[in-house]
Order: structure tokens, then sequence, then C-alpha cells
């Protein structure tokens, strides 16, 4: 993985793994630029979140001034994470869960940012998916 | 056949030119005269509601869900599900949409436009009102207002942010009005319909007592109200054929009649004599139209209006509304005749598609030509100066 970067994240009894390291990729996003990344803690069953932990481009973060970098608490309550892109800049970025974290390394690379999330707020009426977008 | 020519933005330099004018709109004219635009929006960065809201709400901040056939969508909770289409800019609509996201740059391409100073809106944080949830909405409305007010707080004398409020929260709002005027802000924006929906009378409104208190605070603190297109409801009420344009007529900017009714035939304005609002982008050619309808209402539906208010709907509207506008030669043609000429707010909409920017003189010299110079001052700058308040 070149050029990724790692943030260590530190054991929660309720997620079950000692330290979680998340490799972030070096993406570009639909300009050209460092994509924009944040993750963040969910919490709850339906999709909460609490804190979020990073947040930032790439190249901040390799930077090694951005809080990002450090080990992390898991929270107690904490039952996954999400993390975020803005590939487009626009307000609505895509995401990708990770529930529940079993493993000590998290590869956003491998995440499936394409598919349907487990905790899915799209409600589409029947005949929508079928129409041309206005 | 209407084709798409092969620079779509051609028309956009085209002007007839300044003959006989005593000012012009050009930013290197040494007798410019002073332009506010009433009407511009920020570039805010895309994490911003992410990594500010509070916590409680985060989850429900507008994202992209992907459908089990690959297909993704745009959510947002006030909002049916729109499809993400890959839509590539090319040439200057790339430019416009690229500008704005440094304070620098806004200046030096406002400077370019000859605009002296701007009324900041939200850009994707228009969606802010886009819940049923005011206290929801009242959340995200403050990220802006702290966002706005470390951006351009700075600038005072060329930028002017709004303060977003969500009314629907009352207890909130008056807060949250409180605040914002203890930061230094110099106007408001509210949506359309003070909870998002699609209003079917049951629903809180801005014509109803409970706002009292509310409008009672703003006259208080003295800052004016705007109402800008495409908040309150969903704008985007048809699929399908037609659309785009549709939608930009019929669900954008027609919304802003309602609260203008709301306001004017209901003695709000009556009780809150000195409460100044302004629609926002919504033009001026369907204001001499709708202040007919509210009288001709008023007269002929006697047996039903209330309360009985001392002058009509159109004269509230006079003394109390504001309106701004991009290129609308329909409302300046009726401007003189139907009295309105002193609400009427010039604006680029930098750096909107639907903007003049940047070449907002050549937009002015082809829609103004016919204005009388004290006109022509009045809408450019003046009239903007006078609602927020600005010593000119």
């Amino acid at each position: 993985m070149p050029e990724a970067q790692a943030s260590k994240l530190v054991r929660s009894d309720s997620v079950g793994v000692d330290s979680i390291t998340v490799h972030w990729p070096d993406s570009l996003n639909d300009f050209g630029r460092p994509m924009l990344w944040m993750a963040s803690w969910l919490i709850g069953g339906a999709g909460e979140e609490g804190d979020w932990f990073f947040s930032g481009r790439i190249a901040d973060a390799n930077s090694g001034s951005d809080e990002g970098v450090g080990p992390h608490t898991v929270p107690a309550e904490a039952t996954g994470i999400r993390v975020r892109r803005w590939p487009d800049e626009e307000f609505s970025p895509e995401y990708a869960d990770v529930i529940p974290l079993r493993s000590d390394t998290i590869d956003i690379e491998t995440l499936a940012f394409d598919r349907r999330q487990i905790h899915s707020r799209l409600r589409l009426e029947p005949r929508a998916a079928d129409e041309s977008p206005a | 056949m209407v084709a798409t020519p092969p620079n779509p933005n051609a028309w956009r330099t085209e002007t007839p030119g300044t003959i006989d004018w005593p000012h012009t709109a050009r930013a290197e004219d040494p007798n410019k005269y002073f332009m506010v635009s009433a009407d511009t929006h920020a570039q805010e960065p895309a994490d911003l509601w992410a990594t500010r809201i509070d916590k409680q709400y985060r989850h429900r901040i507008p994202r992209q869900e992907v459908d089990e056939d690959g297909v993704k969508w745009s959510v947002t909770e006030g909002h049916r599900p729109t499809k993400i289409r890959d839509l590539k800019l090319e040439g200057e609509d790339q430019v416009r949409a690229d500008a704005g996201f440094t304070v620098e740059e806004r200046m030096r391409h406002q400077d370019e436009d000859g605009v002296d100073v701007e009324l900041i809106f939200p850009n994707k944080g228009l969606s802010i009102w886009a819940t049923p949830d005011p206290v929801f909405s009242q959340a995200m409305c403050r990220v802006w207002n702290d966002y706005a007010h470390e951006t351009f707080g700075s600038h005072p004398e060329r930028m002017v942010p709004v303060g977003a409020i969500a009314p629907g929260d009352l207890d909130g709002a008056i807060a949250e009005v409180r605040r914002v005027a203890e930061l230094g802000f110099r106007c408001l924006s509210l949506p359309n319909r003070p909870v998002w929906g699609p209003g079917d009378g049951s629903e809180l409104n801005y014509n109803q007592s409970f706002f009292d208190p509310l409008w009672e605070t703003i006259e208080e603190v003295n800052l004016p109200i705007t109402l800008h297109i495409s908040t309150g409801k969903d704008p985007r009420g048809a699929r399908g054929r037609g659309g785009a344009v549709i939608n930009y007529a019929v669900h954008s900017l027609s919304q802003s009649l309602e609260p203008v009714a709301n306001f004017c035939s209901s003695g709000v304005l009556e009780r809150f004599p000195t409460l100044r609002i302004a629609t926002i982008e919504a033009g001026i050619g369907w204001i001499p139209w709708a202040l007919t309808a509210m009288d001709e209402a008023y007269h002929k539906h006697h047996m039903w209006a209330f309360p009985k208010m001392e002058a009509l709907p159109s004269e509230y509207f006079r003394r109390n509304f504001f309106a701004s506008f991009g290129e609308d030669p329909p409302g300046l043609a009726l401007g003189r005749q139907f009295d309105l000429m002193h609400t009427f707010m010039w604006a680029n909409d930098y750096p909107h598609q639907e903007g003049t920017w940047p070449h907002s003189a050549a937009a002015i010299e082809r829609t103004m030509g016919d204005l009388t110079d004290e006109d022509r001052a009045a809408v450019l700058g003046l009239n903007g100066a006078r609602f927020l308040g600005l010593d000119v």
C-alpha cells in the first residue's frame, strides 16, 4: 500500500480488537486534487454517530501534523466506523460503514463505497427508479 | 428546435452599450455606480457540516446512497432522492463552478464585476432548511453562522453574510437571532416556509401569531430578513421531461409568493411595521401581478378577508419589502408604473450559473437601458444599502 496513511486506533472492549490501523489511500477527487476524507465512530444500532476522529486530505494527514495520525481511543460505545469521502466536493459525500470492527487493520481502499450500506436512508418511491432525473 | 450554440455563453457578453449614461456598471469607470449584489453565494468546505454539526445529528445530514443496482442517489431529509448525474462542465461554466473558494478570490472577482458590497448566502448550505425537523435545521443553521462569521466577518466593508435562522424552532430561532446579532451579523435569512414541507394548511406559516415573539426580537435587533428561493419545500417537484425548466420556474422561483402573501395579508406588518424583508433570486416581473392579485382578493373577497387592515396588501409590500433580481426586463419595465423601483435590488448571484458574473456590466446594459440614471443607481446599489442599513 504505497503512499498510504496509517492511523492507530487503541483497543476498545466493546469493539473487540486491541487496536486498529487505518490505511488511507492517496486518492484524487474529480478535480485531480487530493480526496477529502472523514472518519467517525458509529454508535447505537441505527447508524447514529459519535465523535469523528479524522477529517482532511491525505496530503494533510501525511504531514504528520493532523490529529488523525496519532493513536485514538475507541469509545466504549463504538460499534464501527463510518468513512466519508467527497469526490465531487459537494454537500453529499459517499460513505462506507465498517460494522463491526473485526480486524485490527482497515484498508480504506477495500471498502465498498459503491454498494448499499446497512444503514442506508434511501427510500425510493416505486416509480422513481424508472424515470429520468429532473 | 433551439440548438445549443458552439459557445453557449457568448450571449452573456452582448451589450448595446451605454450611450448617454452618466454612470455605468463598468469596474474601470471612475463614475461607476455604487453596486450592492443582493445575492451571492459562499463556497463552503464540503465537510463543513459533517465536522461541525452536533454529533447527535451527523448521521442525518445529506449523503449519497447507493441502491441495489449500483445507482447513486443524493439523500436529504426534505428532498425526494435525486439521482447523481455525471455532469461535466466546460469553459466558463466550469470557471463559475470553481470560483469563490477563498475570500481573496471573491473580492478580486467582485472588484472585476463592479460589485462594492455583496450579501452572501449559503451555497451547499441552502439545504440547511431541507428537513421537517426545525430543531435539526437550527443546528445546521448554527454551523453556517459560525463558518460565515469566521470567514467573512473580517471584511464588513465588502461582505455581508446572512445569519441563517430556522423559525419553526421558535425558542431556538429567537436565541439564534440574538446570537448572530451579537456576533455582528447585519442580515438574517429565513426559509420561504417556516417548517419544511409541501404545505397543506395544517402547518405553521408566517401569517400566524405564533411567530410574533420572533418578529418582536427581529425588530429589536433591527436586522433585515431575506427569503431565498428553493427554501421551504422541495424545489424538485417535477421529474422527467421538462423537469429542469418546470422545477426552476414553478417549484423554485414561484415559492416566494407564499411568504409575501403571508406577511402582507395577515396583519404581521401592521403589528411589526419596521420589519424589512426581501425575496431573494425570485426575480421581480411577478411582483406587479402578485400585488394586484392580493389587493383584488382583499376587495372582492371582503366577506372572507380577515383581518381588516389599515392598508392594502400591496401597500405593505411597498413599505416593508424588497426583491432581488438578476436579469428581469419585465419587472424593470413595470417598476415605475407600479411604484416599485424603490424595492428592487440587483444581484449578480456570484458564482452561480444563473447569475451574471463575470459579465454583469453587459447584462445591466442589456436590461437597464430604458431606466433613468436615478433608477439605475437605486436598483444597482442604493436600495440594497437601504435594506442592509449601510452608510453610503
